[in-house]
């Protein structure tokens, strides 16, 4: 078993193979050679990390990440695996924190599924539709969106 | 490091901007061009994100062309294509289909053509929308501008010819006169030179005594010299002419 601390002082008892989902988590063991120290994770709060190991616990039977150039598995960013689509129904904070640990964490399935959750909720969208999605504040003067609106023109009629 | 840069940029703006760069280039890069103009005109910050040099070189160079390998090998092949109507012959046959489709091509121009030409307003409705004007409703405004310049300058031709044919007969009759004046003239100089010169010399006969040049002498004596008598003719001449000139017009 291995003891995670989270930003906000609490402690998580995970079996090894969950934490060693991530890289950082497995490079730490590594480095300290016994598992029953406890480990801070000091840029994911417990809410997030709940949800990461959560995540990590479904997953802790998957392959190992083959190497880097396999680039096939993210040849298509609709293709998301139906309980990670589940996991992935979160509201968008929680969506970008998890992001966030995943990187800090060095999760890369996890990373790619959150990536790939953001890019969908992208697709086919207006730029209004995507401002209003994620609450994006427009900062365009009224003369420069006319000016970008003219260079994108050739693009318009799809 | 990550966190303080999040914690900044959560406080001013929305969820999708707090992402670093890197994981805002891993987003992008799973969004094809048509997606990536819609966000670059959300934001400026998205707006450099995904026109940001390096996700493009990515995009090209490293992320598609292993999925441009795969929907290669996914690409159906011919006969699939023609089982499925998308390919209406086979493609050694399709150069014949080729030269079979010009006339066809001709052909839909040409009804598409007889379409609209049946669409097109009449001259009334033209003329009632103020396209043309209501007056010379027959012939299109162009072609009577048209009309009327050539016809001016016919008018302008056939003047110009008249004006020079008046101004060459009138040439034509000075050059005569002045022909047969000239050799009056010439005559009357030879005459004026013979009646001048031995009246002046015997004048100036003492002073042609102290000369023995002859040739001398003569250049002495203030005779009219040819070159004058020229050069005063031609003046008078060309003073009745503009006199003359000046009469007729």
């Amino acid at each position: 078993m291995v003891k995670l601390i989270s930003s906000d002082g609490e402690t998580f008892s995970v079996e090894k193979d969950v934490a060693e989902r991530s890289i950082l988590i497995k490079n730490m063991i590594e480095d300290v050679g016994d598992s029953s120290t406890e480990i801070p994770i000091p840029n994911v709060t417990a809410n997030v990390l709940k949800k990461v190991l959560e995540w990590c616990e479904h997953h802790k039977s998957d392959p190992a990440p083959v190497s880097e150039d396999d680039n096939d598995s993210r040849k298509k960013s609709t293709d998301i695996d139906e309980w990670d689509q589940k996991f992935m129904q979160v509201d968008q904070e929680m969506l970008f924190e998890i992001i966030l640990a995943a990187n800090y964490l060095d999760i890369k399935a996890l990373l790619e599924v959150g990536c790939k959750t953001v890019a969908n909720m992208i697709k086919g969208k207006s730029p209004e539709e995507i401002r209003r999605q994620f609450n994006i504040q427009m900062d365009f003067t009224p003369e420069e969106e006319a000016q970008i609106r003219r260079e994108n023109e050739w693009a318009e009629d799809r | 490091m990550q966190s303080n840069e999040c914690d900044l940029a959560r406080l001013s703006c929305g969820s999708l901007q707090r992402l670093p760069e890197e994981l805002l280039t891993s987003i992008l890069l799973l969004l094809d061009i048509p997606d990536l103009l819609a966000i670059s005109r959300s934001c400026w910050r998205l707006r450099q994100a995904a026109q940001d040099l390096h996700l493009h070189h990515l995009r090209l160079y490293v992320y598609n062309p292993p999925i441009l390998r795969f929907h290669l090998t996914a690409r159906p092949s011919e006969n699939e294509l023609l089982a499925r109507h998308i390919l209406l012959v086979p493609h050694h046959l399709a150069h014949r289909v080729h030269v079979n489709a010009t006339p066809l091509r001709i052909s839909l121009a040409r009804s598409s053509l007889r379409r609209k030409l049946a669409m097109r307003p009449n001259l009334d409705e033209l003329i009632q929308r103020g396209v043309y004007p209501a007056t010379d409703a027959r012939v299109s405004p162009v072609l009577a501008q048209r009309c009327k310049n050539l016809e001016r300058e016919k008018v302008k031709n056939m003047l110009e010819q008249q004006l020079k044919g008046r101004v060459w007969i009138r040439f034509r009759n000075i050059l005569l006169k002045t022909n047969l004046a000239n050799k009056e003239t010439q005559q009357s100089v030879r005459d004026l030179v013979a009646r001048f010169t031995p009246r002046k010399r015997d004048a100036d006969g003492l002073s042609s005594k102290l000369h023995s040049d002859p040739t001398r002498k003569w250049n002495d004596v203030e005779t009219p010299t040819r070159a004058k008598v020229y050069r005063l003719r031609m003046f008078f001449e060309r003073l009745s002419r503009s006199q003359k000139q000046v009469v007729v017009q």
